[in-house]
């Protein structure tokens, strides 16, 4: 009797910790969240409190904050488990990544709503990260935990990553495995990102036998952007539409970047013309992609 | 059957020996290359080149200096360079093992490679303006020869996907002279196939490699 007293006590702890905790639902009525999902966290985290949820995707993705000793975090599920846990860190970006940043072609910017990504996410080496406001439009910067590879591409809340080596390896929906099976390409990594507007798209990085490429696909898994197959290329900067060529030269941040090429894909969602910029005296790189009619799609700068 | 070989292989040549030597390119109507999109397919990353026939035209006569009847029996692999024109403007040559001459078209087929290609093998490629075409330099491994890409014969895909979709062969030309002169009596017609890189088969820590590719 003495012995069994302890286990139901603790049985009794863990069961006010999973029904105790506060849980809101900030839900529409046509998308209840179901009750497995509300489970996750506390389950998860004992003594997990303050738990808002909020639908990302239909019947597939869920967003939540909630607290644990003091410390607050921003997370996602599916409808088995968390596939994503950051901590929200309240403090300011270190300062050798700050001095780096002042130093380099995206200077100017403000970091704000620094995070670090937990372990048990689906994530990749860039571990790091905060939303970089730079030239009125917000960014996700990120980088690793050396502080040696620091990223920037366009805003997204939640980026789940994998690899051909990760367990969730198969999380790519079909139509991108065919498309990448017939063009003889295999996959050797992806992140598939949510912006604010829970709108989804597929960063996929595959290889062919000579060459790694970077194909994007929207929801509807149609592509919206890549590297490969162009059917122009561009040698200098000149040979580009006038609508994008003005366009960049409004963006004088280029100035200490080299032009290294540039391409038109005909994708399935439209044309799409491709820019690179380069500074190999910085390991700088920038790629940047347009509309025919000039208008921004996607700008990714890279130091590797 | 052989005779009509024979017969058609006679007037690719009577052919080449009239129109690979260069016009005045001031005389003649040539039509107008989209620049972008010929570079577009000439540097697909996934396929190099190999000589399936080299011709030397001297004046009115044409003579095969390279022709080979070739299998795809793997006994009967030989060495030979592969070409690539890299985005770089390079014309890259790499030592490759696998079936050579007019073989049979095919996507099972394989091929070694070693991973290098030496700094000192490349040669160069720009585009000339004027000619509407790719110009060569530094031909390897015979770096007295340079010249252009045959306007009539260019490359076509952008991918093996579209390769494939081709069902035969893609074939390219290069027009080759003695000392970079055009009006040189001697030129030869280097004709070159595709080999369109599908799969790694094997790759030995990066000293060599196996691939499947469509020849």
């Amino acid at each position: 009797m003495k012995k069994k007293l302890p286990v139901t006590l603790l049985a009794l702890a863990i069961l006010l910790s999973i029904y105790g905790c506060k849980v809101e639902d900030l839900q529409n009525a046509d998308q209840p969240i179901p009750e497995s999902v509300t489970q996750i966290i506390p389950s998860q985290f004992s003594g997990a409190e303050d738990i808002l949820i909020k639908t990302v995707e239909k019947d597939s993705l869920w967003e939540a904050t909630y607290s644990l000793n003091g410390l607050n975090y921003f997370t996602a599920t599916d409808r088995e488990q968390i596939v994503y846990n950051a901590l929200i860190t309240n403090t300011p970006a270190p300062d050798n990544v700050l001095k780096y940043i002042e130093n380099s072609t995206i200077a100017g910017g403000t970091i704000d709503n620094m995070k670090v990504i937990q372990p048990n996410s689906f994530a990749n080496e860039f571990v790091n990260y905060g939303e970089y406001l730079f030239q009125g439009k917000q960014y996700r910067i990120m980088w690793d935990r050396h502080m040696f590879k620091i990223r920037l591409s366009p805003h997204s809340k939640i980026l789940l990553a994998g690899s051909s080596f990760s367990p969730n390896k198969d999380k790519l929906p079909s139509r991108i495995k065919q498309y990448l099976s017939d063009n003889y390409l295999s996959m050797t990594g992806y992140e598939i990102r949510y912006d604010n507007n829970n709108n989804k798209l597929y960063h996929v990085v595959a290889k062919s036998p000579t060459t790694i490429y970077w194909i994007r696909f929207n929801a509807q898994q149609k592509i919206v952007g890549t590297n490969f197959s162009p059917d122009q290329l561009f040698q200098t900067r000149d040979e580009l539409p006038a609508a994008v060529k003005n366009t960049l030269q409004k963006q004088t941040f280029l100035s200490n970047l080299k032009f290294s090429g540039g391409r038109r894909n005909s994708t399935e969602t439209g044309i799409v013309y491709g820019a690179v910029f380069t500074n190999n005296a910085t390991a700088e790189s920038l790629s940047l992609e347009f509309k025919p009619d000039g208008t921004p799609l996607w700008m990714e700068y890279s130091r590797y | 059957m052989k005779t009509l070989l024979l017969a058609s292989r006679f007037a690719v040549i009577v052919l080449l020996a009239f129109s690979c030597r260069d016009s005045d390119i001031t005389g003649v109507e040539r039509p107008q290359i989209d620049k972008t999109e010929l570079l577009s397919r000439l540097t697909a990353n996934e396929r190099f080149w190999r000589i399936e026939y080299i011709i030397e035209v001297k004046g009115k006569d044409s003579t095969y200096l390279v022709h080979h009847e070739g299998t795809n029996d793997s006994l009967t692999w030989t060495k030979y360079i592969a070409y690539q024109f890299s985005n770089k403007m390079e014309l890259v040559a790499k030592d490759c093992i696998g079936p050579f001459g007019e073989t049979d078209y095919s996507d099972q087929d394989r091929l070694s490679t070693g991973s290098m290609s030496f700094e000192d093998r490349k040669g160069q490629w720009f585009w000339d303006e004027a000619r509407q075409t790719i110009q060569l330099s530094n031909f390897f491994p015979k770096r007295t020869l340079s010249g252009h890409l045959d306007t009539n014969w260019l490359p076509t895909c952008r991918n093996a996907q579209e390769a494939k979709a081709l069902g035969h062969p893609e074939r390219m030309r290069l027009i080759l002279h003695p000392d970079g002169n055009r009006n040189s009596v001697i030129s030869y017609v280097y004709c070159l196939r595709a080999i369109w890189f599908l799969e790694v088969l094997s790759n030995d820590r990066q000293k060599s490699m196996t691939f499947r590719v469509l020849y």
